[in-house]
Order: structure tokens, then sequence, then C-alpha cells
């Protein structure tokens, strides 16, 4: 008996069938969706850390004190890094066993996925999408606590020359403020120096950068809008000194 | 046993693949096309015997009837065929522990002596004694490039490694069997 005649054999005695198209089908379709989720994710991701870092109010790092390491620590969402990186390795494994995937090197198929998460992420910034992603899967604490809760902490300190909260009322020298732990202060504005895009009106948010008086009491060296265009829906014109 | 002789000559091995799903006859095509080919890259990669050759012979291309309806068009059958052969041979052959029995065992397929640059005579049996001694991923890439004759996109599809990868390792195979061998020039003779 030949090999081959063996081979027959074996495959009609033992009823040896092809596996179906379909199951390698749906494998291929299935390790090409992951790869979509993947980059998708790791786009959400970097939207939301450039949103993060546009929110970052650099300017506390001299008037207040703080360190570009606290800044870094408290305002920059490190858990959505951890989220990019992970899911950077999910897509490039994804990518490395899919049915072409061996065709690229690994430092490409980083490249590739890095560069296609990074400019998604980018275009999800621009379009205004990082605002909403961020709202949806923020918590109110713990490593997923909201941009706008870590930007309160941080300007929510008087002792340290900076307050913020909505204006409760206007007076030609002076500003009731109700800060973010509804304490009201009275802000004295004679000497300070304006935003040009700030609105000096009931209910708007702004923070100030000045000196503590007393308890009740705060000098205003300089007042700005609470948050940029994206966070109040509006256009502003480019803040000059 | 499946009854009927087929012609397969005038057959491509595209054709070929695509007429065993729908009649298992033209598979004995594709296994008797392949059969010496295959037996030879198995032993030379592996240095198993003619029993064991032809046990995991039998056995991948029972793998091959089972992924039949995977084969992607784009690539060359032989590739395919030959992807499969070496994951089944190297898989066994990790199994088996055969390393120590490489270096005692020889060719008894081919009876051939080559020449190189300066006209001194290389046995084929001093070949392959260099080949096994070298590591499993240097040796199967130079029995694919010089023995089976495969370029690199071949090699790339088979291996499951990029075609840049498959250059830098032939290089690396290439300096790793000089210095055994002492014969630098050696791969001018291909």
């Amino acid at each position: 008996m030949s090999n081959s005649d063996k081979l027959l054999n074996t495959i009609i005695n033992e009823k040896i069938k092809p596996v179906p198209k379909w199951k390698f089908q749906l494998k291929n379709y299935s390790l090409i969706f992951l790869w979509c989720i993947f980059i998708l994710t790791g786009a959400i991701s970097f939207s939301i850390i450039l949103f993060s870092i546009q929110q970052s109010d650099f300017i506390l790092l001299d008037h207040a004190g703080h360190s570009i390491r606290e800044m870094i620590l408290v305002i920059l969402p490190i858990a959505w890094f951890s989220i990019l990186f992970l899911f950077l390795l999910g897509s490039i494994y994804a990518g490395y066993t899919s049915k072409k995937g061996y065709k690229f090197t690994i430092s490409k198929l980083m490249g590739l996925n890095l560069g296609l998460s990074l400019v998604a992420g980018i275009l999800f910034f621009i379009l205004g999408g990082s605002v909403f992603f961020e709202k949806t899967f923020s918590t109110e604490s713990g490593l997923f606590e909201s941009i706008e809760i870590k930007k309160q902490k941080m300007w929510n300190n008087p002792e340290k020359g900076s307050v913020a909260g909505t204006i409760i009322e206007v007076d030609e020298n002076s500003i009731q403020l109700k800060d973010f732990k509804n304490k009201i202060w009275t802000i004295q504005t004679d000497s300070a120096i304006f935003s040009p895009v700030v609105e000096i009106e009931k209910g708007e948010k702004i923070k100030i950068l000045g000196t503590k008086k007393d308890n009740q009491n705060f000098n205003a060296l300089r007042v700005m809008p609470w948050g940029g265009r994206e966070m109040r829906g509006k256009r502003h014109k480019r803040w000059k000194e | 046993m499946a009854a009927g002789k087929i012609d397969c000559n005038l057959l491509t091995d595209k054709e070929i693949i695509s007429k065993s799903l729908e009649d298992i006859n033209y598979f004995r095509c594709l296994f008797d096309r392949y059969e010496n080919r295959l037996k030879n890259y198995i032993h030379r990669i592996s240095g198993f015997d003619d029993f064991m050759t032809e046990d995991i012979l039998q056995n991948a291309f029972i793998k091959i009837w089972r992924n039949l309806n995977n084969y992607d068009d784009t690539i060359p059958v032989s590739s395919f065929l030959y992807n499969i052969v070496h994951n089944e041979t190297i898989s066994i052959w990790r199994h088996q522990e055969v390393q120590k029995k490489l270096k005692q065992n020889v060719d008894n397929h081919e009876d051939i002596n080559i020449n190189d640059n300066n006209n001194n005579t290389i046995s084929s049996q001093k070949i392959l004694e260099t080949l096994n001694s070298l590591p499993e991923k240097y040796r199967e890439i130079l029995i694919l490039k010089f023995y089976e004759n495969m370029d690199y996109e071949e090699i790339s599809n088979i291996l499951k490694i990029p075609e840049g990868t498959v250059a830098t390792r032939i290089n690396r195979a290439k300096s790793h069997f000089a210095k055994i061998s002492d014969k630098t020039d050696f791969f001018n003779n291909f």
C-alpha cells in the first residue's frame, strides 16, 4: 500500500473532515475586531490625556508653589496612561496573531498601532470628543477621578493664594464668591488683572490668584475664567497679559 | 479505500487544493507531488530515520487536510505545506530530544560531494554534521534557503517571520556555519 493510500484510508476511516471555512473566518474577523477595539480605546485614552494636559493650570506652578511633580501626579490621569499602554500591548498581540501579522516586526506593529491611536486621539480631542469621554468614564474619586474634581482640589487653596468658585454677587471693587466647599469669600478686585475673556456675572465660575487676607476676605491679583471653551461651550479670545 | 485514479499532471497546486475539497482523491495528488521533497526536508531538519519521517509526514498531511479551508491563496501552496510540516516536525523533535542523536545521524539520501571555490571537496556528510550542530533556528533556515531553494518570501511564509528577519537570520546562520566549519566561502557554491 502506498503512503498516499495509507493517508486517504486514515482520513476516510477516521472520518476526518476539513475544518469549515467559517470557523477560520470567524477567528480572523474576531482578531481584526479586537484590534480595532484596542486601537479605539487607546485613542480615547490619549484624547483624555490631551484634555487633562489642556486643563492643567501651569500658572499655579509659579504662584502657589506647586512643583511639576505635584502637578503631574495630581492632574495627569495616570490611570489613562496605563490603559493606553495596556491596550497598545493588546493591539500588538491581536495584530501579530492575525493572518498576515507575521510579516511585521514587533517594532513596526508597535509604531503603527501607537501612531493610529495617537492620531485618532488627537482627532477626538479636536472635535471635542475628549470632554464627552472624560465625563462618561470619570468617577468622583479613585483612579478615574474626574479632571474637574482634581482642578477644584488644586485651586481650593487660599493659604497658598488660590481660590475658585461661583460668583454670587458683583460690586464695583469686590466679588462675592462661593467656593467649591460652599464657603463664601469676599474678593477684593481693585488691583486685580482680569483675563480679557472672563465674564464677571452672577453664576459664572472663575478662578483667582492672590493673597488671603483673613478667613473671609481675599485680595485678588489675577481673575480668570474657570474653564476654556471646551468647558463652557463658547468661543473665547486668546488670553493676553 | 477511496477508488478512482485521477490525472493531476495538468493541474496546478491551487487547483488541486480546491478540487480536493470536493473530491478527496485529488488530495492524494498533492501528497504524491510533494512526498519526496517533504520527506527529505523532515529528515534534514530533524535527523529522524525513515520510519519516523514517514509517520510525521502522514500526521502533517492529516493536519493539512483539516486546515485546507484555511489556505490563503495569496501564498504558494508549497509554503502552506512546508509551514505545517515544519511545525509538526519541530514539535515532535523538541519532544523527542533528539538533539543528542543529531551529531551521529548522517544523510543517506544523498551521496554527493560539493567543491568549494578552492576545488576542495566537502562531503555532504560533513555539511550535515556541521548543520546539525547549529542552533535550531539557524539550521532550519539554511536548509530552507540552500537545500530547498526557497526565496525570502517563501521562507517568511513557512516560518511565519518577517522577510527582514529571514535575511538577518540567514546572515547570522552563515556566520555560525563558517565559524564551526572554517569554510567562509562555502555558501558561494549554491
